[in-house]
């Protein structure tokens, strides 16, 4: 069965017929209401015209307001564009404005740091002036100093002539009395080289640190004009290295019994010579005179005397 | 009797009973039909009929003549009956031996007995068919409704009621197509 057959069909669906007294029914039941018959007769009541402008006189003053704000808007817009075109009008000197802008600011710093240098100079200049002031006086000062010195001696001496007692060496002479510590030092390193050589059948050390219990303190070991070299307080055998210590010492570990004139320890500030038989010797003057001098006899380093002159060995 | 419903309705509705008679008289039957077809019984479909016109009277100062009297008025029954089928207890199915004797009473519009077998169990098919497709069939093939005047009775799109018909043809299509199609006659 196809679609056309289906809708002729239903086309042809029966019709139900209606019950007999329906009809009568119906008839009898129409009930028209008043408020459809009256329709159109209803008595006009009076309004007042006003009313129905109302809605079309709202709108128009809103078109109105609308037109107000419209026409301000419009007016500042010209005034801004009066505006723009006034700033681009300007604008091409703009360019030019910036780069005066940028050399001014330079000029400006440059002038800063020239009043920065004047400050500066002014300052150095019066400091040059203040010390030319003082140079005077400094050298009074040192003059003054000497003076009191040379008084303070004097007066020493003085006192001293009236006890009847001999000037110390160390205030007559600071360098005299630093070159006899020197010697004793000297000394004291040679009786422990002779020590040491003792106790170990005659062979002397080879190394500083075997004689540590030969030599009572490292102190010994310096110089007292070695400045460089001077610990800044006592040390002990715990804080010293061989190389701290300011004599230049041979350490053999030979039998230097058959050379008594070996040098085994030397002051490179005084010239002090210590030799292998415990004697030590002020040679500075004689080998600058040319009384002295150091030879290798036997491979060791040995002191010769040229006259045979020998000074007194300390 | 010349005069065309919508001039009938507003005659009617400035009071004049004999318009609102008239009325009567040229729908009540189809209005009847309509209902009866969906109804299980002559005294619902008559009871229905009565309130579609009773609620047709008191709504006709609404009607603008907008669409035909006739659309207005199936529309008002539709929803008359949509009311009366909210109603619990209300699903009743149409016997089947009613459409089998509407088919066979009266000058029968069917060539043959086979196409007035046909037309029976069509008719009933159609009564299985979904509310909204059931309700455009009825509007549109039983009460000779044209597309656009069934869309405005049940308040729906031309298109949809298309879409609907379209639809129901398919299902009764393939309802018919079925070999052997089993009875469902109710005992």
């Amino acid at each position: 069965m196809n679609d056309s057959q289906i809708e002729t069909l239903l086309r042809k669906a029966p019709q139900p017929a209606a019950p007999p007294d329906l009809f009568r029914q119906l008839q009898a039941d129409i009930a028209l209401p008043k408020s459809v018959r009256a329709i159109g007769e209803h008595p006009k009541v009076w309004q007042n015209p006003l009313r129905r402008g109302i809605p079309a006189l709202a709108f128009g003053l809103f078109i109105l307001s609308c037109l107000v704000i419209i026409g301000m808007q419009a007016n500042v817009v010209s005034q801004l564009k009066q505006q723009n075109q006034e700033l681009r009008s300007t604008t091409p000197n703009l360019e030019q404005l910036r780069a005066q802008q940028a050399s001014y600011e330079r000029l400006q710093q440059q002038v800063e740091e020239l009043e920065r240098l004047r400050r500066d100079n002014q300052d150095l200049q019066r400091l040059g002036a203040e010390v030319a002031q003082l140079r005077p006086l400094v050298s009074e000062v040192n003059r003054l100093r000497a003076e009191n010195q040379r008084l303070a001696a004097s007066a020493a001496a003085f006192s001293r002539r009236v006890q009847g007692a001999p000037a110390p060496e160390s205030e007559a002479d600071p360098e005299r009395a630093a070159s006899t510590r020197c010697v004793n030092n000297l000394k004291q390193i040679g009786l422990a080289f002779k020590m040491y050589a003792v106790d170990n059948g005659g062979l002397f050390p080879s190394a500083l640190l075997q004689i540590t219990n030969e030599l009572n303190t490292p102190m010994i070991l310096f110089c007292p004009s070695d400045s460089a070299k001077q610990p800044a307080g006592v040390i002990g055998w715990s804080q010293f290295h061989p190389e701290m210590t300011s004599y230049q010492l041979i350490l053999s570990g030979t039998n230097d019994e058959d050379y008594p004139q070996r040098i085994i320890s030397k002051c490179p500030i005084h010239g002090h010579v210590g030799l292998a038989d415990g004697s030590v010797q002020r040679i500075a003057d004689a080998v600058r005179a040319g009384q002295a001098r150091e030879v290798m006899i036997d491979g060791r380093l040995t002191l010769q005397w040229l006259d045979r002159k020998q000074p007194e060995s300390k | 009797m010349s005069a065309n419903p919508e001039g009938l309705s507003e005659r009617a509705s400035k009071g004049d009973l004999t318009a609102a008679s008239e009325l009567v008289a040229r729908f009540y039957q189809r209005i009847f039909a309509y209902l009866r077809r969906l109804c299980s019984n002559d005294h619902d479909a008559a009871d229905l009929t009565q309130r579609t016109f009773t609620k047709a009277w008191a709504s006709l100062a609404s009607y603008e003549q907008r669409s035909t009297f006739s659309t207005w008025l199936h529309g008002i029954a539709y929803h008359v009956y949509v009311d009366w089928r909210r109603k619990p207890n209300r699903v009743d199915p149409q016997p089947e031996e009613w459409w089998e004797a509407r088919v066979a009473q009266g000058p029968s519009p069917y060539e043959d007995a086979a196409e007035r077998e046909l037309a029976r169990q069509l008719y009933q098919w159609v009564d299985q068919l979904e509310d909204d497709q059931k309700q455009a069939v009825h509007l549109h093939y039983y009460q000779g409704l044209s597309l656009s005047e069934t869309a405005e009775a049940l308040g729906v799109a031309t298109s949809t009621i298309k879409y609907r018909l379209r639809g129901a043809l398919d299902a009764l299509r393939a309802k018919a197509a079925e070999p052997f199609a089993p009875e469902t006659r109710t005992p």
